[in-house]
């Protein structure tokens, strides 16, 4: 087996690949490649079925670049050393350089790039960093682009509107594969790979308010030190509103425009708000609405205003319950009213592409740069109204020796693709077997071309062939305990044979997302070449499909009952542990929905697949539930294996109707803790405490929970105990809480200390307290051990309910000792209506050590 | 009740030994509202069984062997407990966030003390934080295994996860090795050697059974940066480079421990747990002094071989016994010989039919004719088989070997790689017992996994072998005779 690199070339394209891994059994079809990608015959002419074989994709149409591109970009393209663009230009670096001004020139035709400005934050600049990973990009651009300059030549808008629609731009379309961005995906990805601009600002007036928001335990009611408090985001709003933020509770906005005021006049402002508000004009506070409050208007006494800007301040906080806000004016001619936009603007800065300094264009220069497009042959693959083709001999006519594109160092007019020594005898044997391009090529090799030349191998290994780099490979995003089949979009080996048509026709076409943990989105090629997806599902089903491959069975609704039996727990083979079904998720690992395969499916790959998933896949998560043949379910069929995987096939065939299998869905309340007969302990993460929690509920219905890290009592509550379905399904590990009602939280800290300050109780944890372990009684009431490790004062916690009107108490009692009277030891204790201290006035017991015991009934 | 698995039988050809031949498999039955997702098990007494569950329940089971046992609930509240030992009248068993030792002490059938020995440890409260033991050491420390967290790691970060841990009786904590996985079983030799199991994921390119010695790294980095802590008896080692084939990761990372045993995927489960020597001296068949490994996946048994060759402790692992009832956690040889496996399969899919189980594998006093045991030798391997090999199929048998190792990464798991088909020369009869032979290899490579195959042979009494794949894990070469 041949490894070759294939340096991929696509004329003219701003992100291109720079280098892509491709094996393969046959020289030709990698040459073809090469020479597809190199559009060689685009100038060299040829006719017949090698016209079809090396047809290449038409470069961008350079009429309108300038619109697109500034041309000092344009000109450092074209010289860049490791520019993608095969090298046109001729000379020395100078002599370079001037072609480049001059081609440059020629095509800015005096228009102005178009560079719409639009405000980004460092939150969507981190947000493109992310979906670059999780999307795949780096699959085909691996370089992240770097130095390609691109904050030189797009704008953010620009290139947001490009990625989300390539098919309509006038670089990209024909080429970049539809991603299927959201229009804020696109923009978070423009705003990461020209993250450069950041450092290039530019001030716009827009209209509307700019606003930053905060969110705060706490607002001093009474006024608000906005400059102590930093803003959890910014941004601009048309309109006065509250609805700016995530949250509904504990949020906080600062507003801030310039007010056009039309006419000199007498005006009065006014806001409306829950819960309070400020406005100030010019820095004078002019309404103040402070307080926590229901909606409430307030007015400012009149005021006497030039024309012209005034600098508009709103500050509002919502603390919790309702919430809203409004502000307004009234003046001359108009009645009170809320702002319009129109009489608000604020200023942004916008990032703005990075000038590159080119000279002013001349004429002269101008018409050098025509007469170098006609003569490199630019229109031969560029599009564009002027410009004549070259005429460079035809395929045909062509030596094949190392001269002309194919020397060692190509001089103009021949073009320098850079190709390396192996590329150039790959060229030089297409050119030796020119006559086999006259034949039609073989489906296998026609897959091959299509798979590198839409960059399919990017992502995907076909036998052999293509599949990720190593260091691409690593980059994939997923769930990690899939292995690579969580992370990596699958190899492509039998697709044919696997994918029903218009499963396969729709991926290539539409793009898809199947499975649920693999990150990297398939893109949509229908926007590159609307035939390429049946052209291709036809060429792989023609290589892949047996001759005559089993069919499905026809559907019998008992059998599918089977089927829905075999999937879930109840007696089956718990496919669910790695399947969801019907929209929910498995209970473990996400692999396919269950519900998806059949439509998806042939059902010769998947009688085949079910038998011996790691015969067709090695190293696959997918269970070998029928390795040796027989089923683990021995009263489905008598265990035959294969009359299993036909009934759970019945079954799949219902598709998104499937009624779920058995413990997909679990019911919360199997989960429920109910203490009948003696109390239910219950060892669990717990909210708002540590990882370590050991919950009691008694029969009483009264129940508490104690940190055993911590050794301190968290809570105590009534009525229902705990639901442990988050500990207890599924791979778990959630934290749990009390279901009850009456929550009584203790204070924070351990509920013994010495010397504690009066107005100040430790809080320290295990660092301080070491848990010795617990009993429990006859009737299993705990009594919880543990020790200051300072002081050694050791401490015994028995936790008892008793009944009372109105619902069970609970008394802690404590046991103190230690080997002497410890001075200033204290325990605190919530007794259900207060926070108290009770001093330790130690005793001599009957041992010698120092005792003290206290009872505390909790009532609440 | 007694359910003898005969799939196999059912499904084969007549003439193929079948494992269900030899080792019979027996359900302890569970009541229908006992929710027994084994976690620990131990015998305390004759017809005895005490269960934890990853409920946090403990289980006492009387008349284990009858038709009906009895379950009666012994604890509760403890917090996903993963091994229970019987000790000197207590009950030990690791949690999340605790080693620790209880008993019944007023004798009313459910444990009333509870006292922490050990929680030097802190956990986050990622799911993944486990623990695993405790297993007692001739010394009378206990030892205990630690799962580092993974996924999200919402709460942070804490010290000592991915650790052996060494518990002196009086609970004091000594980090002995670092740079563990999912170390989902760990159990002390006859001989006092602790061992542990691991499962394949990041930085652990395939399951394995490695020997724990003070100072070892076992490969994984996520938790060895508490190797700088005071109580560490670990070196830290410093960087570990991503994508280092294991034989050269020994060289290159100070104190990397390279694997006992590694477990092919697929071909030896994917997810080795719980383990147990037999030590009954025959009573489980012709295996005693290997070890049984439980696979959380397979729902299978596995054996292994353990020799020391030129320091290290290396060998083979064979299949065992298929087809048991679920995932295996917990494996334990009970009064008599048989082998008491229980386990899951919650959160983790296994083969199996049950979502939890215990179960009892009992010999049927059938020898199987099989691998005994593969060990290195000078330019190849001895094999020994469990019965003599009738000598008119030796010659026509058909064994092929080819070696691989895997690669030190962070991605999860890893092929096998630089795989070679290894040239064999012919059986060797040796005199000093008619069931061992000689088998010569070209090419033997240090830090490899030789993967056996044995195709054609009879035992003299006309039995096929039960199992034809054997893999021995080739650290160190055995050493020339002088």
């Amino acid at each position: 087996m041949k490894r070759s690199l294939i340096v991929v070339l696509m004329a003219g394209s701003v992100p291109v690949v720079a280098s892509m891994r491709a094996e393969t059994t046959a020289g030709l079809p990698s040459a073809e490649v090469l020479a597809r990608q190199s559009a060689c015959i685009a100038c060299h002419e040829t006719v017949g079925n090698a016209e079809e074989r090396l047809a290449f994709t038409v470069a961008p149409n350079l009429m309108d670049i300038a619109s697109r591109r500034a041309p000092g970009w344009v000109a450092q393209y074209l010289t860049a050393e490791d520019s993608p663009h095969p090298q046109v230009l001729a000379g020395n670096a100078k002599q370079r350089e001037r072609e480049a001004r001059a081609l440059a020139t020629f095509l800015a035709g005096g228009v102005e790039p178009d560079f719409e400005g639009v405000e980004v934050g460092p939150a969507m600049v981190a947000a493109g960093e992310r979906l670059y990973e999780e999307l795949g990009c780096f699959a085909c651009h691996a370089d992240n682009f770097a130095g390609r300059d691109l904050a030189a030549g797009w704008s953010i808008a620009g290139l947001a509107g490009a990625l989300e629609n390539p098919a309509a731009h006038g670089t990209l379309a024909g080429r970049m594969p539809d991603m299927q961005l959201s229009a804020d995906e696109a923009l978070a990805l423009s705003a990461w790979l020209l993250r450069e601009q950041g450092a290039h600002t530019q001030a716009v007036e827009v209209p509307g308010l700019k606003y930053f928001y905060y969110e705060e335990e706490n607002f001093e009611a009474t006024g608000v030190n906005w400059d102590a408090l930093t803003p959890v985001s910014s941004g601009s709003t048309p309109v006065v509103t509250h609805e700016l933020g995530e949250r509904r509770q504990f949020y906080g906005l600062v507003l801030e425009a310039t007010l056009e005021v039309p006419t000199d006049g007498e005006y009065r402002f006014w806001t409306t708000s829950d819960d309070g508000s400020e406005l100030f004009l010019n820095g004078e506070r002019l309404v103040d609405n402070l307080g926590t409050h229901p909606m409430q208007r307030r007015e400012s006494a009149p005021v006497q205003l030039s024309q012209g800007p005034h600098a508009l301040r709103i500050t509002f906080f919502e603390q919790a319950g309702g919430e809203g806000l409004q502000a307004g004016w009234s003046g001359p001619g108009f009645e009170s009213r809320e702002f319009e936009p129109a009489e608000l603007n604020s200023i942004s800065s916008v990032p703005t592409p990075i000038e590159r300094a080119f000279p002013a264009a001349n004429d002269a220069v101008r018409e050098a740069g025509r007469a170098l497009y006609d003569q490199r042959s630019c229109a031969s693959c560029h599009e564009v109204g002027a410009g004549a083709p070259g005429s460079s001999p035809s395929l045909a006519e062509l030596r094949a020796e190392p001269e002309g594109c194919l020397s060692e160092s190509p001089v103009s007019p021949a073009i320098d693709y850079g190709f390396d020594a192996e590329q150039r005898m790959l060229m030089l044997e297409l050119l030796r077997n020119r006559a086999d391009l006259k034949a039609e090529r073989g489906a296998a090799a026609e897959i091959f071309v299509r798979m590198h030349e839409q960059q399919c191998t990017a992502c995907h290994e076909r036998d052999g062939v293509g599949a990720p780099d190593p260091a691409v490979l690593a980059r994939f995003v997923g769930a990690d305990d899939l292995g690579e089949e969580g992370r990596v979009p699958p190899a492509l080996h039998d697709v044919g044979a696997k994918l029903t048509d218009g499963a396969l026709g729709h991926a290539i076409a539409h793009g898809l997302e199947y499975r649920p943990s693999v990150k990297a989105r398939m893109p949509a090629f229908r926007s590159v070449d609307k035939e390429l997806s049946w052209e291709l599902t036809d060429l792989f089903q023609e290589v892949d499909r047996a001759a005559s491959p089993r069919t499905a069975p026809s559907f019998a609704a008992e059998e599918a009952k089977l089927g829905h039996r075999l999937t879930g727990t109840q007696g089956g083979l718990a496919c669910i542990a790695c399947h969801g079904a019907g929209g929910q998720p498995s209970v473990g690992v996400q692999g396919p929905s269950l519900s998806a395969m059949a439509d998806r499916l042939e059902y010769d790959w998947y009688a085949r697949w079910m038998a011996d998933p790691p015969a067709m896949r090695p190293g696959t998560r997918m269970l070998n539930v029928f390795a040796t043949g027989k089923s683990p379910i021995t009263d489905v069929h008598g265990g035959d294996a294969a009359k299993q995987i036909d009934a759970i096939w019945h079954y799949l065939s219902l598709g998104e109707s499937m009624p779920l299998p058995a413990g997909l869905v679990t019911d919360r309340s199997s989960y429920e803790l109910t203490p009948v007969e003696q109390p239910v302990y219950f060892g669990t993460f717990y909210r708002g405490a540590s990882a370590r929690v050991m919950a009691v509920g008694f029969p009483e219905r009264v129940s508490a929970a104690f940190d055993m890290h911590n050794g301190r009592l968290i809570e105590l509550w009534r009525g229902d105990f705990m639901n442990a379905k988050g500990t207890w399904d599924g791979r778990a590990g959630q934290l749990e809480s009390a279901s009850g009602t009456d929550v009584l939280t203790m204070p924070g800290g351990p509920a013994v200390a010495v010397g504690a300050p009066a107005d100040a109780w430790p809080q320290a944890g295990k660092e301080a307290v070491q848990m010795l372990g617990h009993d429990r009684s006859e009737l299993g009431h705990p009594t919880f051990y543990y020790r200051l490790r300072e002081s050694g004062v050791e401490v015994a916690e028995s936790l008892t309910p008793v009944l009372a009107a109105g619902g069970a108490n609970l008394v802690r009692r404590f046991e103190l000792r230690a080997p002497r009277p410890v001075p200033r030891t204290e325990i605190q204790v919530h007794d259900g209506t207060e926070v108290r201290r009770i001093p330790v006035e130690w005793k001599t017991g009957t041992d010698g050590a120092a005792e003290f015991v206290v009872e505390v009934q909790v009532q609440w | 009740m007694v359910i003898t698995l005969s799939l196999l039988a059912v499904a084969a050809l007549p003439q193929q030994p079948q494992e269900s031949d030899y080792y019979e498999v027996i359900d302890v039955t569970i009541p229908d509202e006992v929710v027994l997702e084994v976690g620990g098990i131990e015998q305390i007494g004759p017809e005895t069984l005490l269960a934890c569950t990853r409920r946090g329940e403990v289980w006492r089971i009387d008349d284990f062997r009858s038709e009906t046992p009895e379950f009666s609930l012994w604890a509760d509240g403890l917090q996903e407990p993963l091994g229970l030992l019987s000790h000197q009248g207590w009950i030990y068993s690791v949690t999340r966030g605790e080693l620790l030792r209880m008993r019944d002490a007023n004798g009313d059938g459910r444990a009333d003390q509870f006292r922490t020995v050990c929680d030097t440890w802190n956990i986050s409260g990622n799911y993944h934080e486990y623990n695993f033991g405790p297993r007692i050491d001739p010394e009378g420390n206990f030892w205990i295994t630690t799962n580092k967290p993974f996924g999200g790691e919402p709460f942070g970060r804490v010290e000592w996860r991915g650790w052996a841990m060494k518990i002196t009786p009086e609970g004091e904590m000594i980090p002995m090795a670092g740079g563990l996985r999912s170390p989902a079983g760990v159990e002390v030799a006859p001989w006092g050697d602790v061992f542990y199991t691991d499962n394949q994921g990041e930085w652990c390119g395939a399951s394995k059974l490695s020997h724990i010695e003070e100072g070892d790294f076992h490969g994984h980095p996520w938790g060895i940066g508490s190797a700088k802590l005071p109580a560490s008896r670990v070196e830290h080692p410093g960087e570990v480079p991503d994508g280092i084939m294991m034989p050269k990761a020994e060289g290159v990372v100070p104190h990397f421990k390279l694997p006992a045993v590694w477990f092919p995927y697929d071909k030896m489960g994917r997810s080795p747990s719980g383990m147990a020597w037999d030590t009954s001296e025959g009573s489980f068949g012709p295996f005693a002094g290997h070890l049984f490994v439980g696979d959380q996946y397979s729902a299978e048994l596995m054996r292994v071989s353990l020799e020391q060759v030129d320091g290290h402790w290396q060998g083979a692992c064979y299949p065992f016994r298929h087809g048991l009832g679920t995932g295996l956690i917990r494996v334990r040889q009970l009064d008599g010989g048989e082998m008491l496996v229980g386990g899951s399969d919650r959160g983790w899919a296994a083969l199996g039919a049950d979502p939890w189980a215990l179960q009892r594998l009992r010999w049927t006093g059938k020898v199987p004719f099989e691998i005994h045991e593969m060990k290195a030798a000078p330019g190849g391997f001895l094999l020994n088989f469990t019965k003599q090999a009738d000598p008119d199929t030796l010659a026509d048998a058909k064994l092929t070997m080819k070696s691989y190792t895997y690669e030190l990464h962070a991605a999860y798991g890893s092929k096998e790689f630089e795989t070679v088909e290894l040239e064999l020369g012919e059986l060797r009869s040796l005199s000093v017992d008619p069931r061992s032979y000689y088998l010569p290899v070209e090419g033997l490579r240090a830090g490899y996994v030789h993967e056996l195959h044995v195709e054609g042979l009879r035992s003299v009494d006309g039995d096929e072998l039960v199992h034809h794949d054997a893999y021995y894990t080739l650290i160190r070469l055995a050493p020339e005779p002088e």
